[in-house]
């Protein structure tokens, strides 16, 4: 006789609350953030290789003055570069080295060995102590005036003034993600209460606690956060995925585990929005 | 039980609707409350079954002064009251025997534990083949009779009904008002607004009069019904 059981009815009927309109919503706001934290989680990384990469290469560059080649300027340097500290090996690159490095450029066998070329010294630093950089470049411009220390300094300032501005940005997509989310679940708990109101003063009457009734649309509002976050959060993985043959971390395990935040927190984070405002609109009644 | 003192009402800052009420019912009582129209007979009701608060005076339910209980506790004493509202109040989306059930199912109860005592009073209240009709589909008088079965499922201590016979004929009325009557002889306190001559002439109980914002105790009029 009792097919449907009495507890399997929901007590507000889903059609008294907010559907299709919030699920889409919410989908593209997850698909936002999780690109917005994709794109600064990448970037940092690749920044960050970049750097370590950067950092230990270290040249020197000699061009000819007017009154030294190139040449005549080499044992001066490479006798400053042997008192550095923190100056491991050093390498003065051949003509070959050399034709090799402007061949991508320059196209190959479009070369004459005349050309004249600068001397190109690779130094490698020695990890265990500080390189002085500063009192080298003073000693070159003193010794051998065509001599340039080229330590990648202002490539690897602008890079991280770049990857500090994407982290900037991307919290503040984050930020203004989480308020515009948090508001329309906000409005969806207000029309859910509204719409309902009948049923709750019946509730009510009957005698359920605040916390029961909050229930009610926490249940709701959870259950459709839980579907419309992990629905973006497959959209931004698909997007990840294909731009995985770009950049491979985009396929690593470790960035998944930053893209799953995303749909984790916003479930709790709806979960609360919503408890806070019915609890709050709740006591307002008598 | 139900104790007002100088107990005044208003909506809104507006005209007293209930002024300077001082009224007490005992434990086990049964009273009508009747009245002409607008004389505040719901307003009343609604004081008393914690809908709203007096705009002056104090009012005890169960020995507690309700100005003093937090809403958990409210809530918990709305628990013991039955209310058979005047517009019914039924949930459109539940079944009869969702809604009826609905009391049962938020104090916590277990359906195995209910089931054959519901289906034992909807067959008594003559909705043994509605039990999974929605509202929509009851004439006036089932809701009403599902709405009284609401009021009376979960044992309350005190049922209070604003016009419980309003949309039945009067056999109906009389065959509802007496199982009112059997739950106040196991000691529900009972309190039925109605302006039904004809029902409260028939049982032997005292009737309450409010007119012109006052509250006027009459003695029992007729014969108990046979
Ligand atoms: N929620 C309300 N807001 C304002 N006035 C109300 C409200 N409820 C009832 N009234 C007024 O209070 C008076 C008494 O109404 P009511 O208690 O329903 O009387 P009765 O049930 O005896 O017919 C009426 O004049 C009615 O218009
Ligand atoms: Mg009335």
């Amino acid at each position: 006789m009792f097919e449907k059981s009495a507890a399997a009815t929901p007590l507000l009927p889903p059609r008294n609350m907010a559907g299709p309109a919030l699920l889409a919503v919410t989908v593209v706001m997850t698909l936002l953030a999780c690109l917005a934290l994709g794109s600064t989680v990448l970037v940092d990384r690749a920044a960050e290789r970049w750097l370590t990469r950067a950092t230990s290469a270290v040249s020197i560059q000699i061009v000819e003055t007017r009154s030294q080649t190139a040449d005549e300027q080499l044992p001066a340097v490479l006798r400053e570069l042997a008192a550095t500290p923190g100056v491991g090996n050093f390498h003065v690159l051949d003509k070959d080295e050399l034709i090799r490095l402007l061949e991508p450029w320059l196209g190959t066998g479009n070369i004459s060995t005349d050309l004249p070329l600068p001397l190109l010294i690779e130094v490698s630093p020695d990890p265990t102590a500080k390189f002085a950089e500063e009192a080298l470049r003073a000693r070159l411009t003193a010794v051998a005036p065509g001599a340039r220390l080229d330590t990648h300094g202002r490539w690897r300032e602008m890079l991280e003034r770049m990857a500090r501005a994407l982290r900037f940005f991307a919290g503040l997509v984050l930020v203004m993600v989480t308020l515009a989310t948090g508001t329309v679940i906000l409005f969806a708990t207000r029309a859910g209460l509204k719409t309902n109101e009948d049923i709750l003063d019946v509730l009510h009457q009957i005698g359920a606690q605040d916390s029961f009734i909050s229930r009610r649309f926490e249940k709701h509002f959870v259950k459709l956060t839980a579907i419309a976050s992990a629905l973006g959060f497959l959209a931004a993985l698909a997007f990840f995925y294909a731009l995985g043959s770009l950049v491979p971390d985009a396929r690593s395990a470790a960035f998944l585990v930053y893209l799953v935040c995303v749909p984790a927190l916003a479930v709790p984070f709806s979960w609360q929005v919503t408890r806070y405002y019915v609890m709050t609109s709740l006591k307002t009644r008598v | 039980m139900i104790r007002l003192q100088n107990v005044c009402l208003n909506y809104d800052g507006g005209p007293n609707i209930l002024d300077n009420i001082d009224l007490a019912l005992d434990e086990g009582s049964f009273h009508f409350l009747t009245g002409p129209s607008g004389a505040g007979k719901t307003s009343l009701l609604k004081l008393i079954f914690l809908a709203h608060r007096p705009s002056a005076g104090q009012l005890d339910l169960f020995g507690q002064n309700v100005k003093t209980l937090t809403r958990a506790q409210l809530a918990m004493m709305r628990r013991q009251i039955g209310v058979v509202f005047q517009d019914f109040r039924l949930i459109d989306h539940l079944s009869v025997y969702q809604n009826v059930t609905l009391p049962l199912r938020i104090a916590g109860k277990r359906e195995a534990d209910y089931r054959d005592n519901v289906t034992e009073l909807l067959r008594w209240v003559g909705l043994g083949h509605q039990m999974d009709s929605k509202p929509e589909t009851l004439s006036g008088g089932e809701k009403q009779r599902a709405a009284i079965a609401r009021a009376v499922i979960a044992r309350p201590r005190l049922i209070v009904a604003d016009e419980p016979t309003g949309n039945v004929d009067p056999e109906m009325g009389i065959r509802l008002l007496r199982l009112l009557d059997e739950l106040n002889k196991m000691g529900t306190t009972i309190l039925i607004a109605t302006h039904d001559n004809y029902i409260w002439s028939s049982f032997n109980h005292p009737r309450l009069h409010l007119e012109n914002q006052h509250i006027q105790r009459l003695a029992p009029e007729a014969a108990p019904y046979v």
